[in-house]
């Protein structure tokens, strides 16, 4: 049966020139999963949009809607359910509970049907055990399961949901996709899904539809549309297909595109057929650098009678180095940013660090580094208070934002950037008093790709000038194209920190998936990179 | 038709708040002012509250009345450093001057109940609640003169900062004392003079920095969604 | 086991406000007495967490002090600075000192008893919008508070405040206005997610996971009962302190009044000793 069906769909902006959704044919399966990509201004979240009607933008709207065979006007809203981006901003009140009632609430609905609705929805998404707490105190993938829950509870037969993992941290983004993986299997509802990160749904989507311009380019199966993208060469989404996909696109490979973990082994145990490579593992040389900070024997609660956060940590960083520190939620790496920036200090223990550094930080939600209306002007301001000149503020800022790349981006309020574009602008602005250390807190959030891939950029011309970035992050990928050494911190104290060759060859799984792909096949290959110009090497 | 319910409210009022004060002086043969006032003080805000949920257009304002008591109480903490030094009567005011008097009231009676949430409710909550739900109604009635220039609003704020800690005052002093003991009332408003002045120089720093931007704000939303 | 916390919150509520509004209607001051140990007992008995410490320095404020204000009564104990200090006016200080901690040990048990969502039950039955408002802005709250603290740590890391007032005044101001222009974005697009759930399409229903029992219903019409007899039937909260005292006779209500203020306390023992006797039956 056709749940969805878009005929010649068009669409402009009340404020806008041009159409932001052009002539879109599309019809969507009852049961399917469709994933909608393409970069930002693409025209994905207009399109959901125009399909919840509630929240559908004032405009200019040609051709037809059709939900479950009726025009959508004529629609029961209640039967699409939709989950934006921002996990916080969509809860509406504080209990968990009440959350999962709120919906239900306002359909009316009588008291024990809610209580048996709220109850179902909460065993199945695995939410009886914070059921009774305050929605204020949930982590943001437990807000995100939170509000998929919430709608789920209305029981619709189409869910949208926009983005709605680009704010969680990988773990937190697998557990959702694998709760809509289960809503979809079994219980039948079809799913309508936007992302930039391929990686985790290309896998769980049946259809892909790549968007551009506001034109559907193609709409295909994954595997086919892997195929469409690496052909393209140019495509923007390049990066942010799976490893194995690139790794199939980076050594030229031929055959089906394989677009996980396994079939990327397949491929490349049948391209590398026989030869069994292995690459040296440069050691992180940091004998020769100078020792800036010294962590020992570390301990810190922040409580008297709660357990310690960290506890017999060490830790020595050096000028100069990219250093990233990774680990699960809740293994203290915010604790241990906040001691390294001087916010806390151990009760036992010693941070020693060998003069007075100059340290910035740059905290998850980059905008709150700002506070005035406008860029240009928080950063003269910034330069006021640090105690330039104003000619020598002016032309700092003029160098950095050459370096950042913003400066076309003055005039616009902070909080109107995109997510790398305030990553950019807040780095600025830390970047302003000429710190000696910088502190990253999980800068790839709410990052697409390429974005991550401008800001390795970024922190790598930052070291080469003697500035030492210290990255705490969840993002295994990003790390290792990143880090001259990475740590792992593990229930408050760091377990191992290595170069990040040797240091994710030693891992099995807490690895990045180009070496899970090549382990047995290229040994010590972490990233897809590497995996090239082995297989480069190999071919001559 | 909310025309009709906001008159049968007042008309409710009018009639509830002499009946209050016969009876609270035929059940008891003292004069039990402070009864009759916490009574007064119910009603009132019951009347308010009930008027505001029958307005159906009130609907849309939820989100943003919400977000506003919030930040009035979060205020109190976010400003804790500086003691005294509060932004709730401004927030409160900033919200009537924009939204009229009805949501100034639900601001300031629901800042008043929602902080009680976190330092104790007490005999006190239904008359702050009123107090700061009279400041918010005030000045969404006189909108248009407080809105004038720098002067009057600085003029308002220090009123009310006044008014504020005069009124209650006079619970206080009905509380302590059972009666309306006059004496009593001077010495309460004595001790409290200090504390009334850092209110409503507070009052004039925060209303004087912030109604105009979050004025524009408050206004582009009005606008979106047509409320 | 704290069985009172169990009921429904019409009933507790009920319950807690009747003993408040007999303490406050009393004049009596072998009622406010009886009021304290009844309000403290109970108080002990929800292992409450509210600190009390500061009562008895309330208590003695308001004794001592009534007899500097008030002047009524006739036995005069001796004069102050020309004015008669009396024994009645002593007395009544005493009675209010006592009615006031009463209430405040009564509110510190209503503070644990009646949770913000028991609260909002309550109200969303009559008032569901009111109550849908002050449910939206609790959520804020602690998320606004962290916001601030969160601003103001990461402000202070860019530049440090520096001493001085005014400074720091300007920095908090200029930190809650960023925390104001998010919020109201937030708002915003917390409108569109509550609009895409169905909201202001029909008639909203209050949905609480409070069901009213049998043994609420019985707490209810004790509590309308008992109060209705003490207040109105009782002839105790009568009682005049100027110009002289009234004497004090032995009444079998004051000890009625002692047995419907003692209730949640007997309440709340029974769940202990039920519970104590199920684990023992394990």
């Amino acid at each position: 049966m056709e749940i969805l069906n878009l005929e010649n769909l068009s669409f402009k902006y009340s404020t806008g020139q041009d159409y932001a959704i052009n002539n879109i044919n599309l019809t969507v399966e009852e049961g399917e999963i469709l994933l909608l990509c393409g970069s930002s201004g693409s025209g994905k979240t207009t399109l959901l949009k125009l399909i919840k009607k509630e929240l559908s933008p004032v405009g200019e709207l040609n051709g037809k809607i059709t939900l479950f065979g009726n025009p959508r006007d004529n629609e029961n809203s209640c039967d699409v359910g939709l989950v934006m981006q921002n996990p916080h901003n969509q809860i509406v009140t504080d209990k968990v509970w009440h959350e999962l009632a709120f919906g239900l609430e306002n359909l009316g609905i009588d008291k024990n049907t809610i209580r048996l609705r709220t109850g179902e929805m909460a065993s199945f998404l695995g939410i009886s055990s914070w059921f009774d707490k305050n929605t204020s105190e949930l982590s943001g993938g437990q807000t995100q399961i939170l509000n998929l829950a919430s709608v789920m509870a209305m029981q619709p037969r189409l869910l949208l949901l926009d983005e709605p993992v680009s704010q969680l941290d990988p773990i937190a983004a697998r557990e959702f996709l694998n709760a809509v993986t289960r809503l979809n299997r079994e219980t039948g509802t079809t799913v309508i899904m936007t992302e930039h990160r391929l990686e985790d749904a290309f896998v769980l989507a049946d259809r892909v539809a790549v968007m551009e311009n506001g034109r559907i380019k193609y709409c295909d199966t994954p595997k086919s549309i892997a195929e469409q993208i690496i052909k393209d060469k140019a495509s923007p989404l390049f990066n942010s297909l799976p490893a194995s996909s690139r790794i199939y696109a980076m050594t030229n490979g031929d055959g089906e595109c394989p677009i996980d973990v396994r079939q990327g082994r397949a491929y490349l145990r049948k391209a590398f057929e026989g030869k069994y490579i292995k690459q040296n593992i440069e050691k992180a040389k940091m004998n020769n650098r100078q020792r800036i900070i010294k962590l020992h024997n570390i301990h810190f609660r922040y409580q008297k009678n709660t357990p310690d956060v960290l506890r017999q940590l060490d830790l020595d960083v050096y000028k100069g180095e990219s250093l990233c520190i990774l680990g699960a939620n809740g293994a203290g790496k915010s604790t241990l940013l906040r001691m390294l920036s001087g916010g806390i200090k151990p009760y036992i223990g010693k941070m020693k660090s060998d003069n007075k550094h100059r340290i910035s930080m740059l905290p998850q939600r980059a905008e709150l580094v700002f506070l005035k209306d406008n860029l240009l002007e928080d950063l003269t301001e910034c330069c006021k208070e640090i105690g330039y000149s104003d000619k020598d503020g002016a032309e700092k800022i003029a160098q950095l934002s050459q370096v950042f790349n913003i400066s076309n981006l003055f005039d616009r309020h902070p909080y109107d950037l995109s997510g790398g574009e305030t990553q950019r602008a807040a780095l600025t602005k830390l970047m302003l008093k000429n710190p000696d250390v910088l502190l990253l807190d999980e800068p790839t959030k709410g990052i697409d790709p390429n974005g991550k891939k401008e800001l390795t950029g970024l922190i790598k011309a930052m070291c080469k000038q003697g500035v030492t970035v210290i990255t705490v992050t969840h993002d295994i990928e990003f790390s290792a194209q990143t880090a001259d050494r990475c740590a792992l911190l593990f229930n408050g104290e760091i377990i191992s920190c290595s170069a990040p060759q040797s240091f994710f060859c030693g891992n099995c799984f807490y690895t990045t998936d180009a070496n899970r792909i090549s382990r047995g096949i290229i040994d010590n290959a972490v990233t897809c990179e590497d995996v090239a110009k082995m297989w480069k090497a190999s071919e001559e | 038709m909310s025309v009709l319910k906001k008159t049968i409210a007042s008309i409710l009022l009018l009639i509830a708040v002499p009946i209050t004060v016969i009876l609270s002086y035929t059940l008891f043969s003292n004069n039990r002012y402070d009864i009759a006032s916490l009574i007064i003080a119910v009603l009132s805000t019951l009347a308010f509250v009930l008027s505001f949920e029958k307005n159906a257009a009130n609907g849309k304002l939820v989100a943003v009345i919400a977000v506003m008591i919030a930040l009035s109480v979060a205020g109190r903490f976010v400003f804790s450093p500086i003691p005294f030094f509060k932004p709730v009567t401004s927030i409160v005011i900033i919200t009537a001057l924009y939204f009229g008097g009805e949501c100034g009231f639900i601001t300031g009676a629901f800042s008043a109940l929602l902080s009680n949430f976190y330092f104790g409710q007490g005999p006190w909550t239904p008359f702050q609640m009123m107090v700061w739900g009279l400041v918010g109604l005030l000045s969404g009635v006189l909108a248009r003169y407080i809105i004038k220039n720098k002067l009057t609003i600085s003029l308002w704020g220090i009123f009310s900062g006044v008014f504020y800690s005069m009124v209650m005052d006079i619970w206080t002093t009905l509380w302590a004392d059972g009666g309306f003991n006059v004496e009593r009332y001077f010495a309460f408003f004595a001790t409290s003079l200090p504390i009334m002045a850092v209110y409503a120089v507070s009052n004039v720093v925060f209303l004087l920095l912030m109604t105009k931007p979050i004025g524009k704000k408050l206004q582009r939303i009005k606008t979106k969604y047509g409320i | 086991m704290q069985r009172f916390s169990a009921f429904h919150p019409i009933s507790s509520f009920l319950y807690l406000i009747s003993a408040v509004c007999i303490t406050m209607f009393s004049r009596n001051i072998v009622i406010a007495a009886i009021s304290i140990v009844a309000a403290f007992v109970f108080y002990l008995s929800l292992k409450a967490t509210q600190s009390v410490w500061i009562y008895p320095l309330i208590f003695l404020l308001t004794a001592i002090t009534n007899p500097i204000f008030s002047h009524n009564g006739v036995t005069v104990l001796f004069f102050l600075n020309g004015n008669p200090i009396t024994l009645e006016a002593f007395v009544y200080g005493v009675y209010l000192g006592a009615v006031i901690i009463a209430v405040l040990l009564w509110f510190s048990c209503y503070n644990t008893v009646i949770t913000s969502d028991k609260f909002l039950c309550l109200f969303g039955a009559v008032m569901p919008k009111a109550a849908l408002t002050i449910s939206m802005a609790l959520r804020l709250v602690p998320q606004f508070i962290s916001g601030g603290r969160e601003m103001l740590e990461i402000q202070n890391s860019i530049i440090p405040i520096r001493c001085g007032i005014i400074k720091r005044v300007k920095k908090h101001i200029a930190i809650f206005s960023c925390l104001i222009t998010r919020s109201l974005e937030g708002a915003v697009e917390q409108l569109s997610s509550m609009k895409a759930r169905g909201y202001g399409l029909h008639k909203r229903v209050s949905y609480s996971r409070f069901r009213f029992t049998f043994a609420d219903f019985l707490l209810l019409i004790y509590t309308i009962t008992g109060f209705v007899y003490i207040v109105f039937f009782s002839g105790l909260l009568n009682y005049n302190y100027y110009p002289e005292m009234d004497k004090i006779n032995f009444d079998v209500s004051y000890i009625l009044c002692a047995v419907f203020l003692l209730m949640p306390t007997a309440i709340n023992l029974w769940g202990e000793i039920k519970w104590k006797y199920s684990i023992s039956k394990i």
